[in-house]
């Protein structure tokens, strides 16, 4: 067993000592390249966090109780995205056979192990690019000390574990209690599925605790009399949070350089060790019985008999080859439900934060009709667009023709090129991020009251930009496919995959920055449809050489 | 009907077939044969347009596979060693699916398909999705799909992995057929019985080159081996030398 971690603690360093074996120079180039792009968005995030708060401080009745406020809502967003991708990455790891050899060995609780690491690492890489420029920004401005910044840190990485640990003891809670009605209706109804429609509901309702909590009744009145008075009630109101004395450490340590947050945060770095241990002390245990119900598929077992599910079949009425790609990607979305999952995660959110608006709209129109918005909420709401945009791009787009490996032999041997496969990919992906991505911004904009014609320049730069990203995506999976994993987890944190993010995000961000400045300079606006366009036609054009190079088996299947 | 004229394939500095030349005429099954890592599979995806070679030209009933690939490509039956499909697809989406790339009607399709699923008695399986069929259901499909649009010619990898007594007499007499009706096939195995009982040539495959080549009795003729030495013995023969 000891052997066993051994072996498994020494792989990533042997990955990257293989990955440079050969072609040694372009790899380190490349790898060169990758961190000179995340340093530049590292930047930009820095740079945005110190503009943001400038622009705050400005403001000397609001500024004080507005620093509490985002940091409580900065910790919140932070706390739910770690719990989601602790469910998904637990999720997958269950509902994949490709484990079963580790499974059937006696070593099988390693994968307790391999999960805890894998779910921890995918959701602290992101800690390294977004949250440390966040947290050197604020202390630069704030001028905290050295030991401030580094209990920022410390606080910020153990409310990461916090989420992810919470993440994988709902994961086993909702297994166990669909176990246990199992046990009281005499037949198994443990599924993937309905664990993780359990876990839905569960996340719904923290939603709506969120939105019962965390927003306030009445903005005006939350921000109304001097800071001591807004912070005491924003105090009151946000306590229930299950992350507010973790951010009310945060605030401390950087706001009131209050040195008292050492203790505080050695005693939140003592509850997330014990956490982690505790979570990994139950997963270690159940593992192998989780793991053996979640593969029975879609067996439904009843006391009797055990048949398997039968689905009406799409019968691809088309002969059209793009036609055909198109409904094969719209049937596959549709039948996996973690895909399902992935899409109502991300649409939950933009809602969530479209809810946002229309709250805060609602609530300064009590006060005199016509409040107008500062410009730079336009751009955030397209900057916040782009990176949901983004997001699904990641896990739908960019692992595709990786994905695909295994499959290949059915589409490679077909009379249909590479070029038309990724033109459906392009057009099915578009149509569907704009299908969903044009209410919501359009719901946005009429709430917050955008002008007609600055809302319409909004909305093409947002469809310009969304094939953008999405021929990004193409261009980088068909001209690096990995031969190795087809999983999209472990691909969007491939070399590739966070370029596409390092580029994508940073991309969004300078859009977006530019479209704030559109607002006092139309001609821009041209300029930058012209520019997304001319990026649109070279990246279509650099996918078209790809695919005419792009080879479906690789040397590790030959 | 298969011309291969000084086909290399490098992978990187690696070479895996080396400038080979090879003809198969129509109506012809050829067994390709040969120790693990020597290349065969790596043949059968140059053949189906699945990698492309590093030199030399690979020509179906004259086209070349490279050049016009989407005309070659509607020629080719590919049943793979590893039949992986999609698992949120049941087995009927990915026969109609198949059919639809190759620019069948779903009318004609829903005709054969039928037709086609009698012939492994799989009917009643069709609605189910992929993740629940068992290794040998999967290879069944696969090798559906491949005579779904009426190939000229088969590249088969492993065609029996995974089957059933019954279901392996059942392949070979789909194979039979398909050659007696002017079919090619080009199959690569170690299941050398397969090849023995239906291959009309064999070649021994080493190291990215052919060794030697002909029908199954020149084969045992030429190592000067009794006239009944299986297969099996014929190939370690050669092996050993």
């Amino acid at each position: 067993m000891s052997e066993s971690f051994g072996l498994l603690l020494s792989y990533p360093g042997q990955v990257i000592k293989r990955y440079l074996a050969r072609e040694k120079f372009t790899r380190i180039f490349a790898i060169s390249i990758l961190l000179i792009i995340i340093l530049f968005v590292s930047i930009s995030i820095y740079a945005t966090t110190v503009g943001g708060l400038n622009f705050i401080s400005r403001d000397i009745e609001l500024r004080d109780s507005l620093y509490f406020y985002i940091i409580q809502l900065f910790y919140l967003l932070v706390f739910i995205l770690s719990y989601a991708n602790s469910i998904l990455v637990i999720a997958s790891s269950f509902g994949r056979k490709s484990h079963q050899w580790i499974m059937a060995t006696p070593s099988f609780s390693l994968m307790a192990f391999l999960n805890l690491f894998q779910l921890l690492i995918s959701s602290l890489w992101i800690f390294l690019a977004v949250i440390i420029p966040v947290l050197i920004g604020i202390a630069q401005f704030m001028e905290v000390g050295t030991l401030a910044l580094f209990l920022s840190f410390i606080l910020t990485t153990s409310l990461i574990i916090i989420g992810s640990t919470v993440g994988v003891l709902s994961y086993m809670l909702s297994f166990y209690i669909l176990k246990y009605f199992s046990n009281l209706l005499g037949r198994n109804i443990v599924s993937q599925s309905l664990v993780i429609i359990l876990l839905l509901i569960s996340s719904v309702l923290m939603v709506a605790l969120f939105w019962r909590i965390a927003i306030p009744q009445d903005f005006v009145k939350f921000f109304d009399g001097n800071y001591i008075l807004q912070i005491q009630t924003m105090k009151e109101q946000l306590i229930y949070l299950p992350t507010f004395g973790i951010a009310q450490v945060l605030h401390d340590i950087l706001f009131c350089s209050n040195i008292f947050g050492t203790s505080y945060t050695l005693i939140f770095t003592t509850l997330t060790i014990a956490l982690l241990g505790l979570s990994y002390v139950l997963l270690k245990k159940n593992y192998l019985l989780i793991w053996q119900l979640l593969q029975e598929g879609s067996y439904i077992t009843t006391q009797n008999n055990a048949k398997i599910a039968v689905h009406r079949s799409y019968n691809f009425p088309y002969t059209n080859a793009v036609h055909t790609i198109i409904d094969k990607e719209l049937l596959l979305i549709w039948r996996d439900k973690k895909n399902v999952l992935w899409f109502m995660i991300v649409i939950g959110l933009w809602l969530a934060q479209t809810a946002v608006s229309w709250r805060v709209t609602s609530n300064a129109n009590n006060y005199g009709e016509g409040y107008i918005f500062p410009n730079f909420i336009f751009a955030l709401i397209l900057a916040i667009g782009l990176y949901f945009i983004s997001a699904l791009t990641l896990r739908f787009v960019f692992p595709t023709f990786s994905a695909e490996r295994k499959v290949s032999w059915i589409l490679g041997v077909a009379p249909i090129s590479p070029w038309n496969i990724a033109v459906g990919k392009l057009l099915i992906y578009t149509a569907l991020f704009l299908f969903i991505g044009t209410p919501i911004l359009i719901a946005n904009f009429v709430i917050l009251g955008f002008a007609f014609f600055p809302a319409l320049l909004y909305w093409i730069v947002f469809s310009l930009s969304i094939i953008l990203i999405v021929l990004l995506a193409i261009f980088l999976s068909i001209k690096y496919p990995n031969r190795f994993s087809s999983d999209p987890e472990t691909l969007s944190t491939t070399l590739p995959g966070l370029a596409f993010t390092t580029l994508a995000l940073g991309g969004s961000i300078i859009i977006a920055n530019i479209m704030y400045l559109v607002l006092s300079n139309v001609d821009l606006a041209v300029l930058l449809v012209l520019l997304i366009t001319v990026l649109n036609l070279l990246l279509t054009s650099l996918t078209y050489r790809a695919s005419e190079k792009f080879e479906y088996a690789g040397e590790i299947i030959a | 009907m298969i011309e291969i004229k000084g086909v290399s394939k490098k992978f990187k500095d690696k070479t895996v077939i080396h400038n080979l030349d090879l003809s198969i005429n129509e109506g012809e099954f050829y067994a390709l044969i040969g120790p693990n890592g020597a290349g065969k599979s790596t043949l059968i995806k140059l053949l189906s347009g699945l990698l492309q070679p590093t030199k030399g030209e690979i020509l179906l009933n004259g086209i070349n596979i490279v050049g016009e690939p989407k005309e070659a490509k509607a020629l080719i039956g590919y049943i793979p060693d590893e039949p992986t499909v999609w698992d949120g697809m049941t087995g009927l989406e990915f026969m109609n699916f198949v059919g639809a790339l190759y620019n069948m009607p779903a009318s004609e399709r829903e005709k054969d398909i039928k037709k086609l699923l009698k012939i492994y008695n799989l009917s009643g399986t069709e609605n189910q999705l992929y993740q629940d069929y068992s290794r040998g259901v999967r290879q069944k499909y696969s090798i559906l799909a491949a005579l779904l649009h009426n190939p000229k010619v088969l590249l088969i990898d492993e065609p029996i992995v995974g089957l059933d007594p019954i279901s392996i007499d059942i392949t070979k007499n789909i194979l039979d057929v398909f050659v007696k009706e002017g079919g090619t096939v080009l199959m690569v195995t170690h299941t050398l019985f397969v090849a023995q009982e239906l291959a009309t040539r064999i070649g021994i495959f080493e190291k990215g080159k052919l060794k030697i080549e002909g029908t199954y009795k020149e084969l045992v003729d030429k190592a000067h081996l009794p006239t009944k030495t299986s297969l099996d013995d014929v190939y370690k023969n050669y092996l050993a030398k």
